[in-house]
């Protein structure tokens, strides 16, 4: 599964350990390593660099009150990205109107075929067409195909089904393949 | 049979062996594989420069609220201890004059005594309620508070010594008065209370 690199630092036990102490030159250590990843996690999945810097900021509240709650069994990393994704979230539940999305669905999506061509490999700006995508295709989008999460983790951060998590991915990509193609042709049409 | 959408993004073990063997699916696990590869190559989203001071800024702010909560707390708490020890020596002290009333015959005293305990029984009670809704006394009342412990030893200390009728009379009539005083400060509102 594909992994964000910014989390995939390994932060020093002994700066964790400071920063459960309190010390605040430990907090702003930990922020540098981790707050350009966690911007860039939270407006793949917002869409709105605003709102991601807010939830960067509500995050970092977050992992500073908590940190003495984290006991140093799981990664680090993964913890402060768990919360400022919860964050974000929460902002895009907020934001879309959530639909649960029955079996039957699933079953119209799975026959088709999205990967047998390279549309993929000629998107021009894939950034732009990830932003057209809506917000909670975006959201299921970024965190399984860009943050390595499992349907399973998805679904349970939306408190929705696996199948819900499949089925919105397996849409945001035939959205994609649609925007794809629209580029493309555009890119054609366009006035030398 | 060919590996679905789903099984291509999320394979298991059976679709990884399926893949080893399949050319057609490998050749689409190849294609989101490249997808993958460009996803995760899109430029970082750089942070405001002064955001680290902003957290900062909201960190110490909640957290001197916690304090702030966890002090009212604390106060709260030895604001109900006190006034409940003293409201179990305010019923030591009306038991004892009722066994005391029955025991031998009642002066006068005695009988205006037990009235006037009976008294501040009801508004120590009314005082311990204000003092659970109420989060923080202000300095006045906190002042009257430690008037109050004052006369609550002397008041002990009378009835442990044997003091004269008179004495005891006189201290639960200022204790009274006290209680009443309390009583009128706290119901009055407060202007401003961080």
């Amino acid at each position: 599964m594909p992994k964000n690199q910014g989390f995939n630092q390994s932060i020093p036990r002994e700066l964790i350990l400071r920063a459960q102490k309190g010390h605040m030159d430990a907090f702003e250590q930990i922020y540098r390593e981790f707050s350009t990843a966690s911007l860039s996690l939270s407006y793949r999945i917002c869409g709105q660099r605003a709102i991601a810097e807010d939830c960067v900021h509500e995050a970092f509240v977050k992992i500073m009150k908590n940190i003495k709650q984290f006991n140093n069994k799981g990664s680090f990393a993964g913890w402060c990205r768990r919360i400022v994704t919860f964050e974000t979230i929460n902002r895009v539940k907020h934001l879309s109107r959530l639909t649960l999305v029955g079996d039957s669905d699933l079953e119209n999506l799975t026959n088709s075929s999205l990967f047998d061509r390279d549309w993929l490999a000629n998107c021009i700006d894939l950034e732009k067409l990830i932003m057209q995508l809506s917000p909670l295709s975006r959201a299921v989008f970024s965190l399984h195909e860009i943050e390595g999460y499992t349907h399973k983790d998805i679904a349970q951060m939306f408190g929705k089904s696996v199948s819900f998590s499949k089925v919105t991915l397996s849409r945001a990509y035939a959205k994609l393949e649609q925007l794809a193609i629209v580029e493309k042709q555009d890119d054609k049409n366009a006035p030398e | 049979m060919h590996l679905n959408n789903d099984q291509l993004l999320e394979p298991d073990e059976g679709d990884l062996s399926h893949l080893s063997k399949c050319e057609v699916c490998r050749s689409r696990a190849e294609n989101l594989s490249i997808f993958r590869s460009r996803l995760q190559s899109m430029p970082e989203k750089l942070t405001p420069i002064d955001q680290w001071q902003s957290i900062q800024s909201s960190y110490y702010a909640q957290a001197g609220i916690t304090e702030l909560v966890s002090a009212r707390r604390t106060a709260t708490f030895w604001k109900v201890a006190s006034g409940a020890i003293a409201a179990s020596f305010a019923v030591f002290m009306l038991w004892q004059t009722f066994y005391q009333a029955h025991d031998a015959d009642m002066s006068s005293q005695d009988v205006v005594i037990t009235a006037l305990i009976k008294e501040n029984n009801v508004m120590q009670q009314q005082l311990g309620d204000q003092l659970t809704v109420q989060r923080t006394p202000n300095i006045k009342t906190t002042g009257l508070l430690v008037e109050l412990e004052v006369i609550n030893a002397k008041l002990q200390q009378a009835y442990l010594e044997k003091q004269s009728e008179e004495q005891k009379l006189h201290l639960w009539q200022q204790r009274q008065i006290l209680l009443q005083t309390i009583l009128s400060a706290i119901k009055q509102p407060h202007v401003i209370e961080l």
